[in-house]
């Protein structure tokens, strides 16, 4: 295969665009009547995706192999790189990540398919048809525009160019797939509103297909965002960890609508609102991941993230307009289905405050977008290219994000439909005088501990406004402790609440629950909300981090070996300069190192006297790209403080050195609060991982190639395991990965083979897993479901407090007496289909057995 | 010439064909004097100028001998001494002193302020060219003696011993293709001006050009698409050079002009290509293949135009077989596009069922086998082959089923 891997991969890229088509033709075929080929095109789509799989696998393996014979593998590695540095440079660069980005989806459109399964039937051929179409747009991108298996024009270069130093971390081995993990996820979500409008099904059967996908697409961009300021925090070397940068901003947008989405998304399955809300947030979501793709990779707005930078920016608009055209169309279209059921009825509701805060997220995300390409809006306007800053964002951004952080701990107060004024207040006044506490506290003693409440800022622009900002910018550490101390007792209340209610309920059921267990059972039985709050927390502790900065520290010292700096209550020592390779106080593995040259400062901290820690901040210089230099930080990590060192200049030539120092305040709540973040995202999530019933592929296992397939994919994943980790132990990575792609191209053909087989085959009669999935729950049956739903969480309000006594009576009466209208309706259209079909059913057995008695009712 | 290892080998290339060249019969001349300025207004050399104290001349008194290149007296030559610094009374015709030479080719300018500062120099101007000295200042206690050389000057190339050798060196890069052309004169006799007008053509969608100097007296000025030649040609050699990109061809073969400049009698072209691609040249022989010093594959022909041959204007260079992705691209498109009308219009088509996603007859089978599993399930509860948990559930999943199935038909 070595030899002829560009033009095989060639191959595959068009095979994957064939596939892709036959695929849809297939869907829009079952959605027009034709149910029986909506199996196949879920082969088709598994077909597909395994030979996007296959793809990525051959890049991987030409990485593996430095088969520099590729363009892209010749400018993104080289001979020296480590093997996950090589598996890196797939997304190093803009062909590669392109291919990266149609795996992903590949990824998801196969565990989407087999999810949906026997689900969402009405939905899943445009589900179907609009994963492919995405995945086709960015396989005719890669095969016009920018081919990662495209071959030099020229000779073969003996040696690769390498990987930029700077993605040569182990935080951006994960980081850019866990950020396009989240971008391309949100695919899925764009694709179940594709169908719901184009099917006209627009009650809660796409939102509920979707929640859960929306869900996991945010939890990856949240994560990836947080290790790519924690990347940007050890690499970058600047002190701080979100600088609004571009493309920083640019996978922050689609995390604000997200957000925004996850709570509207309640709304609609609750009280049947914000419909045309729901369907914009999830298309703009789509599309602002697009745009961040776009921009990331056109370089259109200059950024540090601009390692791959070309042409490729018409085909993203040219898309991104052909997504808003045929959205906003289909939105026309089905204006009526979209129409809200009810309105919001009291301001003191969940929904009041969860409609406040979107709108105050979409106002963020604007502004964000807008100041993001501001340079280039300029540049059309002016003429000339002007520049926002940081100062600018965190100033114009931080009124806006207190007001999100402010509902934030609201929202959790108010029931559903309306509150009563009572129950709130009695809610709210512990909250309030907590929260009163803490405020006075830190406003009177914050400064003793360097964190005082108010920091003074300039004056950046003139004028009331500019007044305003500034106040508000230096109050700002004070408010956010204040509102962290609410929100966090508004958690700890809820769980308190929430225990309290379970217990009771179970004491008036003659049982005794213990604390851990109820708060424990309170947990899994509401995986949803509670996790929900964990996330509130996990955001609390992030607000922290970030008005940590207020409170930092920066210093610049030039130092002698021997000279001291006293610095926020540390004291350093600088020791000297040490080269490496070459001087004998390097570490075995540095002075094995010989890709590049590391000058180290090394410095002594002390703490009250006494030695603590001995940070070596570098400069390290790269043989390769044409000697760049990166910035290596000495970091020592404390739970409210940490010591942040950066080498600005340290050499052989000369033994002193200049230094950076950062004592940066709360950096590790910002962890601990994504792993809170991650941690209440994971329980929302968990029951979707469970795997349905057994429904291989959705097929019957009668014919003896279909009971092989089944097989297979039953076995298949344990048994490729098994293959995988003996080769890899046998022969390396290179084999596991030619053992890979020869795996995938054998599923993808037997697939296809498959699938062609049975579409040739016209069966007269059906199977009767098939007769099952054209028996899907009406609209009706979705609304039944619905009702039942709100009068479950009204009794779970009711319990907790939320609703007074008269408003749940009557709330539930109305819910009950629409359940009740529901079911009757459909008894009464049902009765008659029922008995004639039993009817049926005894006229059979009579014509057969002789008796037409049948025992069940 | 992006890489080093190109570069290399292109002076390699170069150092081969000035030795060819010699091998040929050529005889390459002895390097030339330093050269100072080059403009067509701007001064000759004049490394034998002299300017020197005479004690036995008058305080105030310069005295200029003009001479040629063998040191034979001029005369009959106008010369001036002008102020420097006055400009503007050279221009009026003030601070400007004009004389003619005698017979031993000597002028003589008497009673000159020779106060301190003050400094002129001495020039001849002959036809559009001008010789002249570096500026000197007068000495309060003797007089100035200035030797002034003046060279005879050639106007056109006609029947001068001048000729010069073109270098075309393209690569093939992954983005673009690399043009350079370099032009190495030989002048046996003496300095001479380039010809006027003389322009030359830059290829189709040249883009980047560059015009590095490689000689101090010649040189190429971009005028739109085209390269004019100006500067002198001293004795000796002297080279002028250009290089661009040229857009990369869609398709697997590339034509395009590379204008000569007058005089060529040697063309080379060399190329540095992928492999199974080659190239050809108007008029030339097939080109060699050699490689260079990274092992990259090399094209290279080469033409001598004799004297009864016609001149070359240009040379039209055809690239062949260069790699393209090729049509299975195209092939997955149609391919896509096909399929994608295929579904479409099937769905436009049976627009009516949207939604519902069954088509009656359908229903109606899914319906039967329903139906027909229905009664299956009954007859095994009657033979006790299922249990009664067994046969409540399947039958209620079964009779549910139907009833959706129904009342979708009956609506």
């Amino acid at each position: 295969m070595g030899q002829s891997l560009p033009g095989f991969g060639n191959l595959v890229l068009c095979v994957v665009l064939a596939a892709a088509g036959y695929t849809i033709a297939l869907a829009l075929a079952a959605a027009a009547g034709r149910p029986r080929y909506l199996a196949l095109a879920r082969l088709g789509a598994y077909a597909t995706s395994s030979l996007v799989g296959l793809a990525i696998v051959l890049l991987a393996y030409a990485f593996v192999t430095h088969d520099f014979r590729l363009r892209y593998v010749a400018s993104y590695s080289d001979r020296s790189l480590s093997t996950p540095y090589l598996l890196a440079a797939l997304w190093g660069g803009q062909d590669g990540s392109l291919l990266w980005w149609a795996a992903l989806l590949a990824g998801y459109t196969a565990v989407c398919v087999r999810w949906m399964h026997n689900r969402f039937r009405v939905l899943q051929p445009f589900v179907i048809a609009t994963l492919m179409v995405v995945m086709a747009f960015f396989t005719i991108l890669m095969l016009f525009a920018s081919n990662p298996f495209q071959t030099h024009l020229a000779a073969t270069p003996p040696e690769g160019q390498g990987l930029n130093p700077l993605l040569q971390s182990p935080w951006m081995v994960i980081h850019p797939p866990m950020l396009y993990l989240g971008f391309v996820g949100c695919t899925i979500p764009f694709a179940f509103a594709v169908a719901a409008l184009v099917t006209g099904r627009l009650d809660n059967l796409w939102i509920l297909a979707a929640r859960k996908w929306v869900l996991f697409a945010w939890l990856a961009l949240s994560l990836g965002n947080a290790l790519g300021m924690i990347w940007a925090y050890e690499e970058l070397g600047w002190g701080g960890f979100w600088a609004w940068d571009p493309v920083e901003n640019a996978s922050a947008l689609p995390w604000f609508t997200a957000t925004a989405y996850l709570h509207s998304t309640m709304i609609q399955e609750r009280r049947g609102m914000l419909k045309t809300w729901n369907v914009v947030l999830v298309v703009l979501t789509f599309l602002l991941t697009l745009f961040g793709t776009f921009l990331t990779r056109s370089g259109l707005i200059s950024s540090v993230h601009g390692f791959a930078k070309s042409d490729i920016g018409v085909f993203f608009l040219v898309f991104m307009a052909l997504v808003g055209v045929v959205s906003l169309g289909l939105c026309r279209w089905r204006r009526q289905s979209l129409r809200a059921v009810t309105r919001v009825e009291a301001l003191m509701s969940r929904e009041a405050t969860f409609v406040l805060n979107n709108w105050a997220l979409l106002g963020l995300m604007t502004f964000v977008a807008l100041a993001t390409i501001f340079p280039k809006l300029s540049e059309w306007l002016y003429a000339e290219s002007l520049t926002v800053a940081a100062p600018f964002y965190n100033r114009w951004a931080a009124p806006l994000g207190l007001v999100i952080f402010g509902l934030m701990g609201l929202a959790p107060l108010f029931g559903w439909r309306k509150t009563s004024s009572s129950g709130f207040w009695r809610a709210l006044w512990p909250l309030v005088l907590v929260t009163a506490a803490v405020a006075v506290w830190h406003g009177l003693w914050g400064a003793r501990w360097g964190l005082p409440a108010r920091v003074p800022r300039d004056l950046t622009s003139p004028g009331l406004s500019g007044w305003f900002l500034r106040e508000l910018s230096a109050i700002t550490p004070w408010v956010v402790v204040t509102l962290a101390a609410f929100n966090l007792t508004v958690v700890i209340r809820e769980f308190l609440v929430g225990v309290r209610a379970r217990r009771t309920t179970a004491l008036a059921r003659g049982e005794a629950e213990p604390w851990p267990v109820a708060l424990w059972q309170m947990m899994t039985h509401g995986r949803r909300r509670y996790g929900g709050y964990l996330v509130h927390l996990g955001i609390t502790l992030v607000f922290l981090g970030f008005v940590g900065a207020s409170w930092s520290t920066t210093k610049e010292v030039s130092l002698h070996p021997g000279q001291t700096v006293d610095v926020a209550g540390y004291r350093l020592r600088y020791v000297g300069p040490r080269i490496c390779p070459g001087d004998p106080r390097c570490t075995p593995e540095e002075q094995s190192d010989v890709s590049k040259t590391m000058a180290f400062a090394d410095v002594d901290v002390e703490e009250n006297g006494r030695q603590i820690a001995r940070l070596s901040p570098a400069r390290f210089m790269y043989r390769q790209g044409a000697g760049m230099a990166t910035t290596e930080v000495g970091l020592l990590r404390g739970w409210v403080t940490d010591l942040y060192l950066v080498a600005g200049e340290v050499s052989a030539e000369s033994p002193r050195a200049a230094l950076q120092i950062h004592v940066n305040r709360l950096v590790s709540f910002l962890w601990c609060g994504v792993v809170l973040l991650i941690l209440g995202a994971a329980l929302s999530l968990w029951p979707e991982f469970f795997w349905g019933p057994l429904g291989v592929l959705g097929l019957e296992p009668t014919t003896a190639p279909t009971r092989y397939l089944a097989w297979l994919v039953r076995w298949g994943p344990l048994l490729a395991l098994l293959v995988l980790a003996t080769v890899a132990w046998w022969g390396g990575v290179a084999r596991l990965l030619l053992v890979l792609a020869g795996g995938l191209l054998v599923l993808a053909m037997l697939l296809v083979w498959h699938s062609l087989a049975a579409f040739s085959r016209d069966r007269e009669v059906l199977t009767l897993d098939e007769a099952f999935e054209m028996a899907q729950p009406a609209q009706q049956e979705e609304q039944k479901l619905s009702v039942l739903r709100a009068l479950k969480d009204l009794e779970s309000e009711r319990q907790l407090g939320k609703i007074a006594e008269e408003d749940y009576v009557a709330l539930s009466a109305r819910y009950r007496a629409e359940a009740r209208e529901l079911m009757t309706r459909m008894d009464e259209s049902e009765a008659g289909v029922r008995a004639e079909i039993l009817e049926h059913v005894r006229l059979l057995l009579q014509a057969r057995d002789g008796s037409g008695s049948l025992e069940g009712k | 010439m992006s890489r080093p290892g190109f570069s290399r080998w292109l002076v390699t290339l170069l150092g081969f064909s000035v030795l060819m060249a010699v091998g040929s019969g050529w005889a390459v001349p002895s390097m030339p004097p330093t050269m100072t300025g080059g403009s067509r207004m701007g001064s000759l050399p004049r490394s034998e100028d002299q300017v020197s104290l005479a004690s036995d001349l008058p305080v105030g008194t310069v005295e200029v001998m003009v001479v040629d290149r063998v040191e034979t007296p001029q005369r009959g030559v106008r010369v001036e001494l002008v102020e420097v610094g006055a400009v503007s009374s050279e221009l009026e015709g003030g601070g400007v002193y004009a004389g003619t030479t005698e017979s031993d080719g000597k002028v003589r300018f008497a009673v000159l302020p020779s106060d301190r500062g003050r400094s002129f120099r001495a020039k001849v101007v002959l036809g559009a060219v001008r010789h002249g000295v570096s500026p000197f200042a007068l000495d309060q206690g003797m007089g100035t003696r200035i030797r002034l050389h003046v060279f005879p000057v050639q106007d056109a190339l006609e029947g001068l011993p001048v000729g010069a050798q073109s270098f075309t060196s393209l690569e093939v890069r992954d983005d673009d293709i690399h043009l350079g052309v370099l032009y190495q004169w030989h002048n046996w006799g003496d300095v001479t001006w380039a010809p006027r007008g003389v322009f030359l053509q830059t290829p189709a969608g040249c883009q980047g050009l560059q015009l590095p100097e490689r000689s101090p007296d010649l040189r190429l000025v971009e005028r739109g698409q085209k390269l004019e030649l100006q500067g002198t040609l001293p004795p000796g050699q002297a080279g002028v050079e250009f290089s661009c990109r040229l857009p990369r061809p869609g398709g697997d073969a590339e034509s395009f002009r590379v204008g000569l400049l007058p005089g060529v009698v040697e063309a080379r072209v060399a190329a540095l290509l992928p492999p199974q691609s080659g190239f050809d040249v108007e008029g030339f022989p097939a080109p060699r293949a050699t490689r260079t010093d990274d092992g990259q594959r090399a094209l290279i022909t080469a033409r001598v135009i004799d004297q009864d041959q016609q001149p070359l204007a240009d040379q039209r260079i055809t690239l062949r077989g260069l790699p393209t992705p090729g049509p299975a691209r195209w092939f997955g498109v149609s391919w896509f596009a096909g399929l994608v009308l295929i579904g479409g219009w099937f769905l436009v088509k049976n627009r009516g069922v949207l939604g519902s996603g069954l088509d009656p007859g359908l229903r109606q089978k899914a319906r039967e086998r329903l139906l027909a599993e229905l009664v299956a399930i009954e007859q095994a509860r009657r033979a006790s082959t299922i249990g009664p948990e067994t046969y409540a559930a399947a039958r209620a999943q079964l009779v549910d089923a139907l009833v959706r199935l129904g009342r979708g038909k009956s609506s």
